[in-house]
């Protein structure tokens, strides 16, 4: 590995100033995206990095603190772009940067660009574009290791005085040239090179540098080539293209639901046993609730997702890394494309399966805002796996064969997916209306992840999503929680009668007695239930849903579902059993046997299709919110979302509901 | 109904024929890269998709090699592989080399 050359360096030295300016110490990292930039800025400063948007948009940069020979420094990772003078969000904010109109903190003193030495002719164009910024700059000449393998010599020396400034080749996947890079960012150069005078003329002046500089082996390039042709060959066949990116994508899900489940079961347990230890210290009371049941409760249904958030972009960064998702989003893009969407929404749509709120942060995936919005507005329509308990229960009313019940499943599923492809159709011809822009995608080279790319992407990904989302969500959650378990009420008496006579029985029949006070904790709570906010809100609420076959019960149901979607199952359990385990048959069974006030079944054929089609197509998962306002830039879409989704829940279950009376299978 | 390049500029040489009637394999030299009346080898297109195209790599006169060409092209050019929907492509006009072709 060679080092900065020392003539461009003390040159640099010269040009950047006096000898006593002092080195800089805030950097703009910039480069082409696939120059294996955030790896490098990964290297530079390990998990001491924080994302955050930029002021009025939804680009963000990364910005991390790194130690260098003359004190500590910052460094600003911008998004990867292809050039500076481009109409697009990303290259905006990267020139508005450069040019110090964007408050980011401290404006940038110099700039790292960050290049692919394996594709160094086309780099070397955005280059010019970057050295005519006049700002002092150091080249990172990174996969210098493929360049060679596939047949390129770079005269580093050469490139260094051909560009005017510092150029330090480096491998940021191993760390190889990363201390000398650090230390040729003591003396970045302003260029003097003579440098394209127009953007016409750049490509002649890259050509002329690159033949100046590099020495290819043309052999050895064009056996990579073929390579590269027949994995292409494959990834991007019409028919076993998509058989592997089905298969991939079953692999990818089977992955973050099966690793995930182990330490989602631990995140509950262990907010479990705190919450067992707070009602173990504090006395009963307003505070005791709160803490145990509102606080507590309200990070765990947060935190339980965060394994399959962090698996999921641990996984999403390997196969971003090894080039393949590139390929997958080239070969779905004409399928999504009659739907408005590009082919890099297939990945979002796809995880949001597993949970919306994953689902939507993945969108940044898709480079068009337009397209990107149009995304995040219709995720939430995909049956994510909260819906699933809600799924089994209706099912489970409607039909008592597994072959019905298989295809009602799949028809819940089907329907979601309906409703997200006709929306997004919608929405790109109204109010995201305008030239879907057709795909123009870079195919990177085939290569190995970076394992500790991945991580770190995860443990990024993970902890923001518990620190600027976590803090809303929660706060949800408390809200839901306080309006379902206030006012209190006193026990009513015929639990009180039921606790009595167990305290009476309990020393000669001790489970009899058992039975009898879990009979009384049930009532209590379908009577404090009843009594709550939420079920005088549903009370009130009931003649909204009565149309769809609803009574004052299910409308409670439906209304504490806003926390998220499986609380449905168990304020149903809460009301009907006592708050046994939602899940269990036996609790299943009677909420599908319950009787409404008037003596009538609560859930009838068309009640229970009505219901299930309302699940399938409503919005009714309130932290999925905050995460679309934040990703679409504006909460105007979330509460679009909230809306929309709802409306159109209410009218296709109030057709449904319909339909059943009128086909006279509405009854029991 | 989307314009055939070559129905517009009548300056463009006589064997420019759209990327996407290329076969798998093929090599060419880019003539224009959208249908716009201002792009051809003379003159330098700022639409914002030949600035991003020749931000990827692809400018008026660079060469290529048609890797796969189905709805979708793939098209080497140097060392960058690109990926072009077959709209774009039909707006893409190329003379291809003989040698190869």
């Amino acid at each position: 590995m060679s080092a900065t050359p020392h003539d461009a360096k003390a040159s640099a030295t010269r040009k950047a100033g006096s000898p006593e300016k002092a080195p800089p110490s805030c950097f703009a990292l910039l480069g082409n995206p696939n120059t294996g930039k955030t790896t490098l800025f990964n290297r530079l400063c390990g998990i001491r990095a924080k994302t955050a948007n930029f002021p009025g948009s939804t680009v963000e940069a990364r910005f991390g603190r790194i130690t260098l020979d003359h004190g500590s420094g910052r460094v600003v990772d911008l998004p990867g772009i292809y050039a500076l003078d481009l109409d697009r969000p990303e290259s905006r904010i990267c020139r508005d940067y450069l040019a110090g109109d964007i408050a980011m903190g401290e404006p940038p003193e110099a700039i790292v660009v960050v290049v692919d030495a394996a594709n160094l002719r086309r780099n070397l164009v955005f280059v010019s574009q970057t050295l005519q910024k006049k700002l002092p700059t150091v080249i990172a000449l990174n996969m210098i290791d493929l360049a060679r393998r596939r047949g390129a010599r770079v005269d580093v020396e050469q490139l260094s005085r051909a560009l005017g400034c510092p150029v330090v080749p480096v491998i940021a996947r191993s760390g190889a040239g990363v201390r000398e890079l650090l230390a040729a960012m003591k003396h970045p150069a302003i260029a003097d090179a003579a440098l394209p005078a127009i953007d016409a003329d750049a490509d002649a002046w890259a050509q002329r540098v690159y033949d100046q500089c590099v020495t290819d082996d043309a052999h050895r390039a064009a056996t990579g080539d073929r390579l590269t042709d027949r994995l292409d060959g494959v990834f991007t066949h019409p028919i076993l293209g998509l058989v592997i990116f089905a298969a991939v994508m079953t692999a990818l899900f089977y992955a973050i639901f099966s690793l995930a489940s182990v330490p989602m079961y631990l995140i509950e347990l262990l907010f479990g046993k705190l919450g067992s230890l707070v009602s173990a210290v504090l006395p009963e009371g307003a505070i005791h609730d709160l803490i145990a049941d509102g606080v507590i409760g309200g990070i765990a249904g947060t935190a339980v997702f965060l394994p399959q958030i962090c698996l999921l972009f641990f996984l999403i960064s390997l196969l971003e890394d090894t080039g393949y998702l590139a390929r997958a989003a080239f070969v779905l893009d004409r399928a999504m494309r009659a739907f408005g969407l590009p082919g890099q929404a297939f990945l979002p749509l796809l995880s949001a399966h597993a949970c919306a709120i994953p689902a939507i942060f993945s969108t940044r995936l898709i480079p068009d805002r337009r397209d990107r919005v149009a995304a995040v507005f219709v995720v939430p329509f995909m049956s994510c796996s909260a819906r699933l308990p809600v799924y089994v229960l209706l099912v489970g009313v409607l039909f008592t064969d597994p072959l019905h019940q298989g295809l009602a499943f799949a028809g819940c599923y089907m329907l979601g997916a309906i409703a997200a492809f006709g929306t997004a159709l919608l929405v790109r011809r109204t109010l995201l209306r305008g030239p879907s822009p057709p795909m123009v995608i870079e195919l990177p080279t085939y290569k190995l992840p970076s394992l500790r790319t991945a991580m770190l992407v995860m443990i990024e990904r993970g902890w923001l999503f518990l620190r600027k989302v976590g803090t809303i969500i929660v706060g949800i959650c408390i809200i839901l929680w306080w309006l379902s378990a206030y006012p209190t009420v006193p026990e009513p008496p015929a639990a009180v009668e039921l606790r009595a006579e167990a305290q009476a029985i309990v020393d000669n029949a001790p489970q009899q007695a058992a039975e009898l006070n879990e009979q009384a904790g049930a009532l209590a709570a379908r009577h404090a239930l009843t009594h709550s906010f939420v079920g005088r809100i549903g009370r009130f609420a009931a003649p909204v849903f009565e149309p769809i076959g609803l009574d004052w019960q299910l409308t409670v149901g439906v209304l504490t579902s806003f926390a998220a979607r499986e609380v449905f199952v168990s304020t149903l359990a809460v009301m009907f059993s006592g708050g046994k385990d939602a899940e269990d048959e036996v609790v299943l069974g009677r909420i599908r046997n319950a009787r409404r006030d008037d003596g009538s079944p609560l859930l009838t054929p068309g009640s229970a299709a009505s219901l299930l089609v309302f699940f399938v197509l409503a919005m009714q998962c309130l932290p999925t919110l905050p995460v679309t306002a934040r990703e679409a830039g504006h909460w105007g879409w979330a509460l679009l979302q909230l809306g929309y989704m709802t409306t159109v829940a209410y009218i296709a279950a109030l057709a449904v509901y319909v339909g059943f009376n009128a086909a006279g299978f509405g009854g029991v | 109904m989307v314009q055939d390049a070559r129905t517009i500029d009548h300056s463009l040489p006589a064997d420019a024929v759209p990327l996407c009637e290329l076969r798998d394999g093929q090599c060419a030299t880019v003539r224009a890269m959208c249908n716009n009346r201002e792009c051809c080898p003379f003159k330098h297109c700022r639409c914002e998709y030949c600035k991003l195209l020749r931000a990827m790599g692809m400018s008026e006169r660079c060469k290529l090699r048609v890797c796969r060409n189905r709805r979708h092209c793939i098209v080497q050019i140097n060392s960058t592989r690109l990926g072009i929907a077959g709209a774009i492509a039909r707006n893409i006009l190329v003379s291809p080399v003989k040698d190869n072709a």
